[in-house]
């Protein structure tokens, strides 16, 4: 009976685990990353600062509405499904904009090369 | 007050429970001395009074000063020059130029304390700004208390991000706490005190709870925003829109840098800036701020204090070399924005600074009772659970933190007025003696058995401690109530009496034996 | 004294005495302390009640005085907390003299 106990507890202590680090760490690096990546899709407004200045200021909101979800949503693997997606998605975003910045400084850099030749 | 399933109710209960009690101890320590600092500017005022009485920057001569300080600094130093009215009234001037210590953007400088009454130099310290603030005398105390509160005295980032992670914590044990509780508004009066402990325990946590919510969400939300912004969603923020240049960020967020132009031009006169900030604005310049100093190029930004009935003051820009006005911004951009309003409301609502004394005592009042239901939610979680052996450790580690805490916090304001008589490094005497006591209630804690004992130990030496320090304040050079009261320093006078007062208590407060759960007596409550 | 400190202290002087009543008269409390001396409050009376209590903080919000509203609205928290635990060392105090 113990061992049998024993084994109806694994996958419950598993599932717990599971919840806890996405609830946990997982949920404040994509709530980063969120806010991170918002710099580069919200709205700027009339004084060109919303896109950084908001999500910083509301970091804590997004945070929050993220882990209530993840804590309460019963089905694990869709909670962890859309942790994924949103990491994936903002870090894509932040990473094609690096690409772009990269590749801009690199033709700058080219160009005063390239005018001598004429 | 809200429906929710008996399973969900289980669930988010389970969540605000643990978020307690894992973070709770150390979420104490942030609210308690979050409480005391609120009070900083007057723990500057009562430790380190001058021989009069002010807030304000005087209207003239602080150009006079400004020119004798740029012409006895390195010109390296004009870059960035800030002054404000600082502890007890002292004109803190900073000449600096932002550098790079270990590979982390840091100021280096010359900074000045000057007398607000003669502009006369009454201290200089030049290095690091981080070197600077440890030899600060006068703000020693006060930074004490905010600095703790800050970072818990961990070195950054990692301190700041602790108490970010706490100011969460909070956040989600107000919102489980409200959307838990069923009866919000029927249970507001409710408070029962008999013989079932653990009843008592439940009715204080949630009583306190219920009624500090509105302030617990906005100081947790605005606290942790505080902590975050600066460790690592500045940096992170500058790192995708700026490629990691965080004084471009703050430059174009800030906004309406002056066009580059390094020729050498004579500086106008601050006294005429200022005086025109108060004609316009109808109120006092707080803090003022001039880039390249000597140059074509200069600008001066003034922001100044809430006007009577406003929340947040204004942001005046002049031209640093004819002294002509430029425009009046908002604190970030060039023209009102959702993110302007965001930022300047964080302050006012986590700090309680915007009007004056009285928003000071309600914010003291609020951060109370949030240390309060803090504690009262670990007392309530260990009373539960009291047949539980390996809970008790967390009920006596409750005590020692809730009783010996505050202990070892009023044993630094005694090291403040000690140091100094002694010879000592205040900075560093004031950590050693808060460490000292803090290890002294823990062996006391690990000592004494009965938990009723040490609560009435720890609290007794903490009255004996506020008692003492009024006294040991006078004795160690500090002016006396007659010479305090010619000189309008109110605060030294109201701050003694203050601690008096709150050190009777203490002591008075040690005769009482609270009621405590033991394993038998403890009665189970229905679901 | 300032305009905004002159707000709080007639909002707080507004508010304070219809929450005292609600304290006194609230049907929870009264009953867990089984004080039949006074009488509890009906719905009606206490959402009359409440909304005057409210009522200083609607007031100064209207007239933009956020100074003044967030230092009412502290204060009445303060206030109540505090007017909670009073009545309730009364209240102990009451049952321990009660004959048996």
């Amino acid at each position: 009976m113990t061992t049998a106990v024993t084994n109806a507890s694994k996958p419950g202590k598993g599932r717990a685990w599971s919840r806890g680090i996405l609830a946990g760490p997982v949920c404040f690096i994509v709530a980063a990353l969120v806010m991170a990546g918002a710099a580069l899709w919200a709205p700027e407004g009339p004084a060109h600062i919303n896109n950084i200045v908001v999500p910083i200021a509301l970091f804590p909101a997004i945070w929050a509405v993220l882990f209530f979800y993840l804590m309460l949503d019963k089905k694990l693997g869709r909670a962890w499904m859309v942790a994924t997606v949103l990491l994936l998605v903002n870090a894509g975003l932040i990473g094609q904009n690096f690409y772009k910045v990269e590749a801009a400084k690199k033709s700058h850099a080219a160009a005063p090369q390239a005018e001598p030749a004429r | 007050m809200i429906e929710l399933s008996k399973s969900r109710t289980k669930e988010l209960l389970a969540i605000h429970g643990w978020s307690g009690v894992l973070l709770g101890l150390l979420l104490y320590a942030v609210i308690l001395t979050g409480t005391i600092a609120v009070f900083a500017e007057q723990i500057s005022e009562w430790s380190s009074p001058l021989s009069h009485a002010t807030d304000k920057l005087p209207e003239k001569g602080i150009d006079a000063a400004l020119r004798k300080a740029t012409s006895e600094v390195d010109p390296e130093f004009h870059e960035d020059i800030f002054f404000f009215s600082d502890a007890a009234g002292r004109i803190r001037m900073f000449l600096h130029k932002d550098d790079k210590k270990d590979g982390k953007p840091e100021a280096r400088g010359v900074e000045f304390d000057l007398d607000p009454k003669t502009l006369a130099v009454l201290d200089r310290r030049e290095g690091w700004a981080d070197d600077i603030s440890e030899i600060n005398v006068p703000k020693a105390l006060a930074d004490f208390f905010v600095e703790l509160h800050v970072s818990l005295h961990l070195p950054d980032p990692w301190g700041l991000l602790l108490t970010g992670v706490l100011g969460l914590a909070m956040l989600v044990a107000a919102v489980t706490g409200f959307l838990v509780h069923r009866h919000l508004i029927r249970e507001l009066f409710t408070l029962r005190r008999k013989k079932d402990v653990l009843l008592t325990r439940r009715d204080a946590h949630v009583v306190a709870g219920t009624w500090n919510l509105p302030f617990s969400f906005i100081l947790a939300f605005t606290g942790s925003y505080f902590s975050f912004a600066s460790a690592f969603a500045i940096p992170a923020m500058a790192m995708v829109a700026f490629g990691g240049d965080q004084e471009k960020l703050i430059e174009t967020v800030v906004g309406a840098p002056a066009v580059e132009n390094k020729t050498a031009a004579a500086f106008g006169n601050i006294d005429a800036m200022l005086a025109d900030v108060r004609a316009r604005s109808g109120s006092e310049p707080g803090f003022v701020s001039i880039s390249h100093y000597g140059r074509a190029d200069a600008q001066v930004t003034v922001s100044t204090s809430p006007r009577e009935g406003k929340l947040v003051g204004q942001t005046y820009l002049y031209k640093g070399d004819t002294a002509a006005f430029i425009q009046q911004k908002p604190a970030l951009g060039v023209v009102p924005s959702l993110g302007n309003d965001l930022f300047v409301l964080m302050a006012p609502l986590h700090f309680g600074n915007f009007a004056g004394l009285w928003s000071k005592v309600a914010w003291f009042a609020l951060g109370f009772a949030g240390a309060y239901v803090t504690l009262t939610g670990i007392l309530l979680w260990t009373t539960r659970r009291v047949d539980q052996p390996g809970w008790s450790k967390l009920a006596r580690a409750a005590y020692w933190m809730g009783y010996g805490l505050p202990l070892a916090l009023a044993a630094v304001p005694l090291a403040r007025f000690i140091a100094p008589v002694l010879g000592l490094n205040v900075h560093g005497t004031q950590n050693w003696t808060f460490i000292a006591a803090a290890l002294l209630s823990s062996v006391v804690a690990l000592i004494v058995r009965d938990l009723n004992t040490l609560r009435r130990l720890l609290l007794g030496a903490t009255g004996v401690a506020l008692l003492l320090m009024p006294l040991l304040r006078w004795l160690c050079g500090g002016p006396g109530w007659i010479a305090a009261f010619d000189g309008g320093l109110v605060t030294v006078i109201a701050f003694d009496l203050a601690l008096l007062v709150a050190g009777a208590l203490c002591v008075m407060s040690v005769r009482r034996a609270l009621p405590m759960a033991t394993a038998p007596a403890l009665k189970v409550q229905p679901a | 004294m300032s305009h905004t400190a002159i707000d709080v202290v007639v909002s707080l002087l507004i508010s304070l005495w219809p929450l005292l009543l609600l304290a006194r008269h609230d049907p929870k409390r009264l009953r867990s302390i089984r004080l039949h001396q006074l009488k509890p409050h009906v719905r009606r009376t206490r959402q009359f009640y409440s909304a005057i209590v409210l009522l200083p903080g609607i007031v100064l919000i209207a007239l933009d005085d956020w100074p003044a509203f967030l230092i009412w609205m502290g204060g009445l928290i303060a206030s109540g907390w505090l007017l909670v635990q009073m009545l309730a060392v009364r209240a102990a105090v009451a049952i321990k003299k009660k004959p048996r």
